[in-house]
């Protein structure tokens, strides 16, 4: 019964599809950094300090998308 | 950033605790191995051999694990931007709300007249954080430092400070009403 339902659900599931929730993302990604690169610039008051949080911000983030792109592109429909 | 008054230095900058981010944020570490979860049920029912299983994993997993990314930043951002600054004259509280809610208050050194400190709980006092209150006399009211790392230490931090200034201003000649320099502490 379950694996029948997933089934239809993965039918559903298109490269296409998962562009657009790629775009999405990505879209909600670069808004939010651009607001924490504004408040870490302006605000932040250990510059070291900022600035390896800021690398890590963007490294765990590319790791992400790395993961999300690599699944785009294994992805048969 | 803080613009500072001529002959004004920065002695210390007090941040809540790392307990205080912890406990924030350890409902994203727990969702964040959702996905290992997801996988574990997925291999029990035998269900790892469904199409495409392999990529949308990896597909899930990485927007998953970038949403609670940016959320942990937000929050992180949002511990970190709140801060006591203690100077040379001022302490200057700069309460970060959320990313578009900040605001900014200060108290002169010498318009303190009483600092104490509370420690309450289990967890507070074996890993050393409180809060430390801090008395006007001018219309800025009551100062809470929330959550301080060493409470005892910036009160320590703030009595010197108010010293050194009273210390100054007799050398001045002026005479300030402290009460480090009648003796009330």
């Amino acid at each position: 019964m379950l694996p029948f339902q997933l089934n239809d659900l993965l039918r559903l599931i298109t490269p296409n599809a998962l562009g657009a929730v790629f775009a999405l993302m990505t879209a909600i990604f670069a808004a939010v950094s651009w607001v924490l690169l504004y408040h870490w610039s302006r605000y932040g008051y250990n510059p070291t300090m900022i600035g390896r949080m800021r690398a890590l911000y963007f490294w765990g983030a590319g790791v992400c998308f790395a993961l999300m792109t690599a699944g785009i592109l294994l992805f048969e429909s | 950033m803080i613009s500072l008054q001529p002959g004004e230095t920065v002695v210390a900058e007090v941040r809540r605790h790392w307990y205080v981010l912890f406990a924030e944020t350890l409902g994203l570490f727990i969702l964040a191995l959702m996905p290992i979860l997801v996988i574990v049920i997925f291999d029990v029912f035998d269900l790892a051999t469904l199409p495409n299983f392999i990529p949308l994993t990896l597909f899930g997993s990485g927007l998953w694990f970038l949403a609670i990314w940016i959320i942990f930043f937000i929050v992180w951002t949002d511990y970190y931007l709140d801060v006591w600054v203690i100077t040379s004259k001022r302490i200057i509280d700069i309460e970060q709300r959320n990313l578009f809610s900040r605001s900014t208050s200060e108290c002169r050194i010498e318009k303190i007249q009483d600092v104490s400190v509370e420690v309450h709980g289990f967890l507070a006092t074996f890993l050393r954080f409180g809060n430390v209150k801090i008395q006007t006399a001018g219309e800025s009211g009551n100062f809470t430092l929330k959550s301080v790392p060493d409470p005892h230490r910036v009160k320590d931090i703030i009595f010197k400070e108010q010293e050194r200034q009273a210390g100054e201003s007799r050398r001045g000649g002026q005479v300030v009403s402290s009460p480090l320099s009648s003796g009330v502490v």
